[in-house]
């Protein structure tokens, strides 16, 4: 996003070599359940309603070459400000003073965007509420224009970040294919989010791609992109010949109940897969004319 | 290797779980001593349950349901007149490799009517190492359930799991908790698989190759209590 020559420039070679171990710091250290993926995780999940559903062309990066580096959202509309947050969980953070002082690596952060001709949100967020309370208390009065102190939970795993926030718990259920998701699913969705997350290149990817990636963990259980499938009329006529066999599609998925709920479940792929499609080649051919005959194809 | 034994692991288990540990034991022994293994439960669980008139659900996974489960169902319904039974078919995995996320959701159940309050719930695993299933299984069942009593049970833990498995619910669930083992296991090897345990992978020791493989299977114990609780 940032060029070393840039930053050479304007900040001299001292700050360069600092980023440069900054980053290195952050890169080594890639483990999925931490703090600064959780938030990831979570910002990609609240965004997903407009990658998906207005086509907004959202980037994401993490520990690149910047000041404030933790997460930057770049939302690639020149008048929309970029966001980067820097993440602390910890009960003993401040603003600092000098080189390495979260003030300062602010201040730097807005110089070096304003070169680029972008406008800056820089977010601090801390995982305790005395400690957000403080830094706003002590927030430098230069930096107020363009950064402010969030809260953001911290917690062992993400499942558990998750019960304690209901705007994460929303996006994740946006995203599950199910109307009313159980706990298992949200589960499943928010970590297979967190390991596409962990995986992918992180120089600046578009959200999209990220949701894409995560879309190929088997099973996702992350809604069907696209809407342009349709089941069947051969598939459909079997299926509703069996019987005590009932189904829907929710969110691009096939859902089914035998005896009235005695069983349930859910085929892994979703309809605008090769393997729904192989699915449907299966029933065809096979022609299953009772539940056992269906039952070994629903997995 | 450091295992320890329970005071429920008399010589005859403790010969159990030796033939489980034997590489050279064959599916269709193993299955039969997982079953034993049940049985053998299912009389702890009896000695422990002294009125025949509670409720009792009863949830295992698929690969499980027809050896160490059906063991203790069968002896379960001896005398218990209210006994349902519950089967998950979960798919385990870490997303994209990422060593600390680990995952089980549920690809399909089968669950019999039961009443909303029960006396006990009883969970049932071969094994029980990171807890992973058994969490996600028992998430599911007390989101429409509310057991008195929720016995834990499995052949072989480690030495963590229990602490490791309370830490995911709130205390009104896990003060209700359990356990019921024949052995600890402290000991892990590279891949993170429990030594002894029970002689490696479940689903290859059963006969069933691979997890794909074992989600693709019915239970013979869930075909024929569904035909029974199905009206055609």
């Amino acid at each position: 996003m940032y060029s070393e020559e840039e930053i050479r420039i304007q900040f001299g070679e001292e700050s360069l070599n600092y980023l440069r171990n900054k980053n290195r710091g952050g890169i080594s250290s890639e483990k999925g359940n931490t703090y600064e993926n959780f938030f990831a995780v979570y910002q990609l999940a609240v965004l997903s309603e407009r990658i998906i559903e207005h086509r907004a062309e959202i980037s994401f990066a993490s520990q690149v070459l910047a000041f404030v580096d933790d997460l930057i959202i770049d939302s690639n509309v020149s008048n929309i400000p970029l966001q980067h947050y820097q993440l602390k969980n910890s009960a003993d953070v401040s603003w600092g003073q000098g080189l390495k002082s979260i003030a300062d690596d602010f201040r730097k952060q807005q110089q070096l965007n304003l070169s680029i001709n972008r406008q800056s949100d820089l977010r601090l967020v801390v995982s305790n509420p005395q400690v957000k309370r403080f830094l706003e208390r002590s927030h430098p009065k230069d930096l107020k224009s363009y950064s402010q102190v969030d809260f953001f939970s911290a917690s062992r795993t993400l499942i558990q970040v998750i019960r304690q926030d209901a705007s994460f718990l929303e996006a994740i259920k946006y995203l599950c294919a199910f109307e009313n998701p159980a706990p298992d699913k949200i589960e499943c969705v928010a970590n297979v989010l967190l390991g596409a997350w962990v995986a992918c290149d992180k120089s600046n990817i578009p959200a999209i791609e990220i949701l894409k990636k995560a879309q190929q963990s088997s099973p996702s259980f992350i809604r069907a992109l696209s809407t342009r499938w349709k089941i069947d009329e051969e598939v459909k006529q079997i299926l509703d010949n069996i019987d005590n066999f009932s189904y829907n599609f929710v969110k691009g998925f096939l859902h089914w109940q035998f005896g009235n709920g005695l069983e349930e479940g859910t085929f892994a792929y979703s309809c605008d897969t090769e393997r729904y499609r192989q699915f449907e080649s299966l029933i065809k051919r096979q022609k299953p004319k009772s539940y056992e005959e269906l039952e070994v194809f629903l997995i | 290797m450091t295992r320890t034994y329970s005071n429920l692991a008399n010589t005859d288990v403790q010969a159990l779980l030796s033939r489980l540990i034997d590489k050279g034991t064959v599916p269709a022994l193993y299955r039969d001593t997982m079953t034993k293994l049940g049985s053998t439960f299912g009389d702890v669980l009896l000695n422990t349950i002294k009125d025949d008139s509670v409720s009792v659900c009863l949830a295992s996974t698929v690969e499980d349901a027809d050896f160490l489960a059906k063991g203790i169902l069968e002896r379960l319904e001896t005398r218990l007149k209210s006994v349902t039974f519950a089967c998950f078919w979960n798919q385990r995995l870490s997303p994209f490799d990422v060593e600390d996320l680990q995952i089980a959701p549920i690809l399909r159940k089968y669950q019999e009517p039961t009443a909303t309050k029960i006396d006990f719930l009883i969970v049932v695993k071969s094994i029980i190492s990171g807890a992973c299933v058994v969490r996600t299984n028992l998430v599911e069942l007390i989101q429409t359930i509310e057991p008195e009593t929720i016995f834990v049970i499995a052949p072989v833990i480690h030495t963590q799991s229990e602490e490791k498995l309370k830490q995911e619910f709130d205390s009104d669930i896990y003060e209700k908790f359990q356990f019921l083992y024949f052995a600890q296991d402290s000991e892990r090897n590279p891949d993170g698989e429990m030594i002894p345990g029970i002689g490696g992978m479940v689903y290859d020791r059963l006969g069933f190759q691979d997890q794909d493989r074992k989600n693709q299977y019915t239970p013979e114990i869930v075909k024929s209590r569904r035909n029974k609780l199905i009206t055609v």
